[in-house]
């Protein structure tokens, strides 16, 4: 063994970047126990939170059909030097199957539940600790296969422990919609019965924030715009939440989440092209209030109305945030770009790869924060 | 503190001495406790420190002593001589400098040597080579391993 005693040790392996964990489970039995030992996970989470008070923090992003992790470091924002957006890992099987090709994400706390384009299963990931968990799609519907799901992943905060859940719902035609909700101990779907006089467009992409999953959302009848927000403890969407502004059909209103406790939404206006950006001081599923974070003329800057089903990543600190989107050149864009966009007219594009794939191209962002969180599996 | 205490010396394992500006000196906890103490007098014995290693600690620390306090604008100079200051040293001087930033407690100079291990480290062989570890799996264990961690990321 290495002469260097165990606290220096795990000193060193808690320093080991998310990519090379499996290579630390895979060295010898002491460090795959180590691994997953609680204390161990916490000294780790505290070098990574030491990692974003300098302004460096990671996403998993979904480009090309396919997982990235990147690390992305907005310290020379407003410095001298240009922020990075680096690549750091992609998504591989062990079992040399084929690639897997993932065509959508949900986030939360720290788990992934990937939507593939075959739709034959849907895989949760823990990319922490590795663990995975298959889960079936058999249908509760006679229109399953032609379908086109929109999903949620979520928990019922329990006495205990959390009991993760998975939310998909679909449009059969004008006048109907089918909403199914998995449990991870059952091991079941169930119908639920739900009555939408609400629409979520498909690529609209829900955001879940502890424990539930808020989407934009329209009001079938008379065209309003709010939040919706499914409840997975009590199984039941909430009365609609407000947004901050009023937005038309054409505007641009993505969600996404600030050190998974706040809710921020970015609306950009479809002619004026100028991207507001709110976050919430309070929110839970029964009342939310916003406070301002960004106001920014995107004319001069970046001249496009970005995708409606995007995704953006917010940094408190430097008042930044990181939109992802395509390049500018949207008849027919060829490179994956990310945004940053500050105060005072701050802007910077970073190309993050060629695009390679037509469906579900759009690459997609959520902030990522490790955590050894346990997938519940059938009782 | 007079001025005539300005100055220290310190004493490696192999007898090597070494006078260093105080303030240098002090950004190790163990080195400012023993002054406090005043249980030393001027030349401080550091029984578990090499001359060789001692050296490259005073450099660190002098560089560190030069630029903190002199702003946000040098932190990013400092950063980058930091990654030079470890980047070509070999296993077992890192590993001593380790020690050694445990020993005289400096947490920065521990933070920084643990980081560049870990940074150099980053496959099953180089963790069981840099790290001195043997592979003590079965192979079915091994297999096992690889079923738990079906989906990686990877670089």
């Amino acid at each position: 063994m290495t002469n260097l005693p165990r606290v220096l040790l795990e000193d060193i392996l808690s320093r080991v970047p998310m990519t090379s964990m499996r290579a630390v489970r895979c060295t010898c039995k002491k460090w795959n126990t180590l691994s997953k030992n609680d204390n161990f996970t916490k000294l780790q989470f505290t070098q990574a939170a030491a990692g974003a008070r300098e302004c460096e923090f990671l996403a998993i992003v979904t480009m090309n059909c396919s997982l990235y992790l990147m690390n992305i470091n907005l310290h020379g924002v407003y410095n001298d030097y240009d922020p990075s957006i680096r690549l750091t890992g992609t998504v591989i099987t062990l079992d040399d199957s084929d690639r897997v090709v993932i065509s959508r994400i949900c986030h939360c706390e720290g788990l992934l539940l990937c939507t593939t384009e075959a739709y034959t299963s849907l895989a949760v990931w823990n990319p922490y600790s590795g663990q995975t968990r298959w889960i079936g799609v058999e249908s509760t519907s006679v229109h399953h296969i032609k379908l086109w799901y929109s999903h949620a992943l979520g928990y019922e905060k329990g006495k205990s422990c959390r009991i993760h859940k998975i939310l998909r719902f679909a449009r059969l035609d004008s006048e109907r919609s089918v909403h199914e909700i998995y449990d991870f101990n059952s091991d079941s779907w169930r119908v639920l019965d739900v009555t939408p006089d609400w629409d979520v467009k498909y690529e609209s992409h829900g955001l879940s924030l502890k424990g539930n999953t808020y989407w934009y959302a329209t009001d079938k009848r008379l065209g309003d715009r709010f939040l919706l927000c499914f409840d997975f403890t009590r199984e039941r969407f909430v009365p609609r939440l407000s947004l901050p502004f009023r937005s038309s059909s054409d505007d641009v209103v993505t969600l996404s989440s600030v050190r998974e406790e706040q809710l921020a939404v970015l609306y950009q206006n479809c002619h004026t092209f100028e991207m507001v950006v709110w976050v919430t001081t309070k929110i839970d599923p029964n009342a939310l209030s916003w406070s301002l974070f960004l106001v920014v003329d995107m004319r001069p800057l970046s001249g496009f109305r970005f995708y409606t089903g995007g995704s953006f990543l917010i940094d408190e600190e430097k008042t930044v945030v990181v939109v992802f989107d395509e390049d500018k050149n949207v008849n027919k864009p060829t490179r994956n770009t990310a945004y940053i966009i500050g105060e005072n007219d701050y802007y910077r594009e970073v190309d993050i790869g060629k695009i390679t794939t037509g469906k579900e191209g759009f690459p997609h962002a959520c902030s990522y924060v490790p955590s050894s969180v346990q997938i519940n599996q059938p009782a | 503190m007079s001025k005539s205490e300005k100055k220290i010396v310190l004493k490696s394992l192999d007898n090597e001495a070494f006078e260093v500006e105080k303030a240098v000196a002090l950004q190790s906890q163990t080195i400012w406790v023993m002054c406090e103490d005043k249980c030393v007098g001027n030349e401080i014995p550091l029984e578990n420190v090499t001359g060789q290693i001692l050296a490259k600690v005073i450099d660190y620390c002098k560089k560190h002593a030069v630029v903190d306090g002199d702003g946000d604008e040098s932190s990013e100079e400092l950063k980058n001589w930091d990654t030079e200051f470890t980047k070509n040293m070999d296993q077992s001087t890192l590993f001593n400098m380790i020690l050694a930033a445990n020993y005289l407690n400096i947490k920065s100079l521990l933070n920084l040597t643990c980081q560049a291990v870990a940074d150099k480290t980053k496959t099953i062989d180089e963790f069981h080579t840099f790290l001195n570890i043997e592979n003590n799996f079965t192979p079915e264990e091994e297999a096992q391993i690889c079923q738990e961690n079906l989906w990686a990321f990877d670089d």
